[in-house]
Formats: structure tokens, C-alpha cells, sequence
């Protein structure tokens, strides 16, 4: 404070003007920090999603000095929705799919953290080991693994054999008289424990990172007043935690719709080789506004109390 | 009553006062769980290395048939699937490419995610809310739904209109600037996050610092530069590390930009169509699965060396970083 008036008084001295605020002199330094990324956001971000849009409404063609574009109305639009015979299938698989992988995702990686942030001997392995997937975390990679790990022939077939199967516990099930398509969504869990394992590094180390954030004081206290590890995790980890969720839940979200593997992403890149911007970016834009709307909807709902408190 | 009429059971109970009784259960369910504990991660082990070691000894594997005795160490050994996988994968300059995109990219970004959160963090502006709302914003947009018009822009990159003016643009794709304009401007892969990462270390740094720096005469820039950066370097070095994997594999950014000459390593990986002509063509009768196998390990092992190497401090950092939701 008292720098800033020797400078203002400086100011009035060297120059006639009237001099700036203290908080004027802050909202122009905090801009000139910014700046670069502001130039880079209007014009590396912003201006390609404004084109993006104009894209989806046009019939985009390349020549060999720029780009033209002529109006079609909602051509494409209407293309992706009553045309393309995959569109609509592929979107609707993708959340089918999002809608049991990323509350699992979540919940997993939550429990691995907790696990992993306990004393035990081996952690250091233990963690190095849950730190390989977010090394290895390349589409291909995964995809080689999947098919170079999983398969027990070694012709070339590509389809995979998973890791753990689940035939013997299907038939115990089905004998058992449970619903068969409990049975079905069970087994599916647990053939994919691959996929979700591999998909969850970085979670676990979001976790871990929120886990340690959590004063030591609380546990300190609880285990005085004589609180088991059980009713320490509900009543100071999980709520403590609910930050980390939210952050967990929107990454495992955007995750699982950008992933290589999604039909949809598939689908726009298809699209986007065969040179059909209009059409890949209408099927993106109406993509990116689906994952919004959820990730709003998550926000405001099964988050509301965290959401409100970050705001 | 008398002790020797006791049963067994009451005489523990008799014996044994209540404190001493309770900490025998809590020992046991200690033991339970440690037990648990330990199965989890030895089945989250498996999970893990499986693939990962099978994709070893594949890679060096120079069976042609296999048997079931010969699962893991195979019978006989060699670098041919490597020496096939990079001659396919162009590795030199492949890695070249990749090498300079993750490195000089995580580099400036690093420095660019810096400035720009150091400006969120410490100073009040008009607009701040809106500005910060936007940095959140690229972290939630797919790049997929903006990259085609990114691609048509690096086609005829003008500099922001600059070169509008003269009339003529600079073809950037499929070189490494592609990647590294965005990154100058700090909107490049994955640069929200690092921007949103940066900003919380700052905002829990102590104010003590940069009013001491001020009342001894020194601008925010300088501040900047000389108090919070040499503290803030554990920070940037975390997020160094993490862009550099996250640049390293990428494919989806990078196969759209880099369609012609040297690719990066990922591109090349994923392109495996051309591999299966490759070694069917091939005079020898090798198997393409493993040829695959070798290829993913010559992508993925600089990366696991510089985590092994790292390995302390990639650990440490999830201790340090501490993200706040």
C-alpha cells in the first residue's frame, strides 16, 4: 500500500495527469498478465468455434488458397439426424455407456486413493504401479495391450478376450434364479474391469491429491472421540472429498465422450477425413452441447451443494 | 462364581478387562483389512502388468508358433519384431518430431499457464469472473468440436489478420508449430487445467511475499519473475511432467495435424493398416501381433524410463499439488 502512494505521488509529479487508482493500476497489470492468453483464446478458441458453428450451416470446400463456404440453411443438421444411419445409434450408445462408466470410474478410484493414501508396506510400489496407466494412457497403446494381453490365440484375430471371464459367475447367477439381465450388467462390469482400471489414473491421482488436502486434525479428533475407520470415511473423507468428486465425475464425463474409442468421435473423424467439415462439424457441435447439458445437469443436481459452495 | 467352573469363553471375558477385549477385536479387523488390502492390490497388479509385461515379451519374442510352455519366456529371443517395428514406425525421426512437439510444447506451456494464472490468481480486473469462466470452458469443449476450423486456420496461417494485409499466409500443418502456437497463447492440450492447477498454487501462497517485494520497490513483473516463480517451481515441474505425457500420446490433435511426412510416434502407432502390409509383405513369416507389441514398447518406453527416473518426484507431486475442487 504504501509503495503504491509513493508511486502515485510520483506519477502526479512527473506528469500532469490524474493519476491512476490502486485498483485501477491492478485491473491493468492483471490484463497485461492475461493478455497473451486472451489473444490466444479469442482467436485460437473462440474463433474456431464461431467458425465451427458457421461450418455446420454451410457446405465447406478447400481450394488451394482458402476455404469457401456457402449457406446451406440446416442442411447438415438435418443430414446427421434423419440420414446418416449411425449418427443418432452412435451418440445414443456413447451415453448408454457414459451413464454406467463414470459413476463406476468415480467410485473405483475413489476406493484405490483411499487405499493407497493408507500406510502400508509396499505403498511406494503400489502407487508407481496405479501410476502407469496415466504414463501409458495413449489410445493405441491401450488398444495393443488390450488385444497383444488379452488374446489367448496368437493368430491375428482382434477380438479381445478379456481378462477376467465371467462365464462360471454368470451360470452360478442364472442358476441361482437372479434376473437375467442383472446378471448381464453384472458380468459386463466385471469383464470390463480392464477398461476401467486403465481409464482411471488420472482419478486416483486427483484423489489422492484432494486426500491430501484434508487436515490430519480431523481424523486426529474422530479417532478420539473413538470413530471407527468405517464411520471416519462417511462422516470426514466423503464429504471432505465431494470437491474432488465433482472434478472427477466432469473429467470422467468429457473423458469417456472424447475417448478414442467412442463410435461418435469415430464417426466425426471419418467424416472429417472424407473432407465433410459441414457435416463433422454439425455432428460435433450438437455432441459438445449433449455433454454440456450433462455436465451442467450433474453440476446442478447431484452436485448442487458442492457447486454452490465453489461458486 | 468360582473360576474353575468357567467355560473357556467367560474365562477370556473374565480375564481379559474391557479396554484389552476391544483392542483385540480392532487388531483383528485391522488384520481383515490388511488382508483385503493386500489381495486388492495384488488383483489390481495383475490387471496392470499383465499387458504390459505380456507386451514385453511379445516384443521380443522370435517364435513363430507358440506353445503353451512358452507363455512368458519365449523359447527364442531377439530384437527382429523391434528391428520390424522401427523400420515401420520411421522411429528416428519419428521420435525426433514427437520429442520436440512434447518437450518444446509442455516447455512453453509451462511458462505460458504461469503467466496466465499468476494474473487470475493475484489481480482484480473487470471481467475476471467471465475471463475465468472461459479458461473453464476450454477445459469442458472437446477439441473435436473446434479442430476442424483450428486445421483450416494452420492451413492458411495468417497471424491473427497480420499477414492479411500482404496477402498471404504460412502453411503450419504438419509441423510442430501446430502444437506450439497454441501453446504460446496457452490454450494448447489441456492448458485449462494446467492454467486452473497454477492458479490454485498461487492463490495459496502466502500475500507475505510479493508486499514485502513491493514496498521494496519491485514491479509485478519483476515479482513475478524473481519471488514467485523460484517457489512455484515444484508446481511447474509437475505440470511439465504431466503435459509432456499427455503431449507424448496424443493422437487425436496430432494425427489431424500431422497428415503428411514425419509424424509423431502415437500417429504412427495407431496407423496400423500400413503395418499389417508391412510385415505380410515382409520374406519372413512373423507374426503381426507381435510387431505391434514391439512397436507399442518403442512408443511407450522413453516415457516409462522418464517416469521411473522421475519416479520420486511424480509421487511426491500428488502430495504437493494438492487440488482443491
Amino acid at each position: 500500500m504504501a509503495k503504491n502512494m509513493v508511486k502515485e505521488t510520483k506519477v502526479k509529479t512527473k506528469k500532469d495527469r490524474k493519476p491512476m487508482t490502486l485498483v485501477q493500476r491492478n485491473a491493468i497489470t492483471g490484463y497485461c498478465f492475461i493478455a497473451i492468453w486472451l489473444i490466444g483464446f479469442l482467436f485460437i478458441f473462440a474463433k474456431p468455434m464461431l467458425t465451427s458453428v458457421i461450418y455446420s450451416f454451410s457446405k465447406v470446400k478447400l481450394t488451394k488458397y482458402a476455404v469457401r463456404t456457402t449457406f446451406l440453411g440446416l442442411a447438415n443438421y438435418d443430414y446427421i439426424f434423419n440420414r446418416d444411419p449411425y449418427y443418432t445409434q452412435n451418440v445414443l450408445t456413447s451415453l448408454g455407456t457414459m451413464l454406467y462408466e463414470v459413476p463406476i470410474i468415480s467410485i473405483f478410484s475413489m476406493f484405490i486413493a483411499s487405499i493407497l493414501n493408507q500406510e502400508f508396506r509396499g505403498r511406494t510400489f503400489a502407487r508407481v504401479l496405479f501410476f502407469l496407466p496415466v504414463i501409458i494412457a495413449s489410445g493405441a497403446t491401450i488398444q495393443i495391450l488390450r488385444e497383444a494381453g488379452m488374446s489367448t490365440t496368437m493368430s491375428d484375430s482382434t477380438d479381445s478376450v478379456y481378462l477376467f471371464q465371467s462365464t462360471a459367475l454368470k451360470d452360478i447367477l442364472m442358476s441361482a434364479g437372479i434376473n437375467s439381465k442383472i446378471v448381464e450388467t453384472l458380468t459386463g462390469v466385471i469383464d470390463k474391469i480392464f477398461d476401467i482400471t486403465w481409464k482411471s489414473g488420472v482419478q486416483i491421482l486427483l484423489y489422492l491429491s484432494g486426500l491430501q488436502t484434508i487436515p490430519k486434525s480431523y481424523y486426529e479428533v474422530s479417532s478420539m472421540e473413538g470413530a471407527t475407520g468405517w464411520e471416519e470415511f462417511w462422516k470426514i473423507t466423503f464429504p471432505m472429498l465431494m470437491p474432488i468428486t465433482l472434478v472427477c465425475t466432469i473429467y470422467t464425463i468429457i473423458d469417456s465422450f472424447t475417448y478414442y474409442d467412442n463410435p461418435v468421435m469415430r464417426h466425426i473423424k471419418n467424416e472429417f477425413n472424407s473432407l465433410e467439415f459441414g457435416h463433422a462439424s454439425a455432428m460435433s457441435l450438437v455432441f459438445c452441447l449433449i455433454i454440456f447439458v450433462i455436465v451442467i445437469v450433474v453440476t446442478k443436481t447431484i452436485f448442487k451443494s458442492v457447486s454452490d459452495k465453489v461458486e | 462364581m468360582d473360576i474353575k467352573n468357567m467355560t473357556l469363553k467367560e474365562r477370556f471375558m473374565y480375564k481379559t478387562d474391557i479396554h484389552s477385549r476391544r483392542q483385540f477385536f480392532q487388531w483383528c479387523g485391522k488384520l481383515v483389512w490388511a488382508l483385503f488390502r493386500l489381495l486388492l492390490i495384488i488383483g489390481m497388479a495383475y490387471v496392470i502388468l499383465y499387458p504390459v509385461l505380456n507386451m514385453v515379451s511379445k516384443a521380443i519374442s522370435q517364435d513363430v508358433f507358440s506353445a503353451a510352455t512358452t507363455k512368458w519366456i519365449p523359447r527364442r529371443m531377439g530384437l527382429f519384431n523391434i528391428n520390424v517395428a522401427l523400420k515401420y514406425l520411421n522411429y528416428q525421426s519419428s521420435f525426433l518430431v514427437t520429442l520436440q512437439l512434447a518437450v518444446g510444447s509442455s516447455l512453453i506451456q509451462v511458462i505460458s499457464c504461469a503467466i496466465a494464472a499468476y494474473g487470475f490468481a493475484r489481480f482484480e480486473f473487470p471481467g475476471k469472473g467471465l475471463w475465468f469462466t472461459c479458461v473453464i470452458i476450454t477445459i469442458i469443449v472437446p477439441v473435436q468440436t473446434y479442430i476442424m476450423s483450428q486445421y483450416v486456420d494452420f492451413r492458411y496461417f495468417d497471424f491473427f489478420g497480420l499477414t492479411k494485409i500482404f496477402g498471404y499466409s504460412v502453411n503450419l500443418l504438419s509441423s510442430v508449430w501446430t502444437f506450439w502456437v497454441p501453446a504460446i497463447f496457452g490454450v494448447g492440450l489441456k492448458s485449462g487445467l494446467f492454467i486452473y492447477i497454477m492458479r490454485q498454487f498461487f492463490l495459496g501462497m502466502p500475500k507475505d511475499l510479493e508486499e514485502a517485494a513491493t514496498i521494496d520497490g519491485c514491479g509485478p513483473i519483476r515479482t513475478f519473475v524473481q519471488i514467485m516463480m523460484p517457489n512455484a517451481l515444484v508446481s511447474c515441474l509437475t505440470v511439465f511432467l504431466f503435459s509432456i505425457v499427455w503431449h507424448w500420446n496424443d493422437y487425436f490433435t496430432a494425427s489431424t495435424m500431422f497428415q503428411f511426412g514425419e509424424r509423431p510416434l502415437a500417429v504412427m502407432l495407431f496407423n496400423s493398416t500400413d503395418m499389417q502390409t508391412l510385415t505380410s509383405s515382409s520374406a519372413e513369416n512373423l507374426n503381426f501381433s507381435y510387431v505391434k507389441s514391439a512397436a507399442a514398447l518403442l512408443v511407450t518406453s522413453p516415457l516409462v524410463v522418464v517416469f521411473l527416473v522421475a519416479q520420486n518426484f511424480f509421487l511426491e507431486s500428488i502430495d504437493r499439488v494438492g487440488i482443491k475442487g
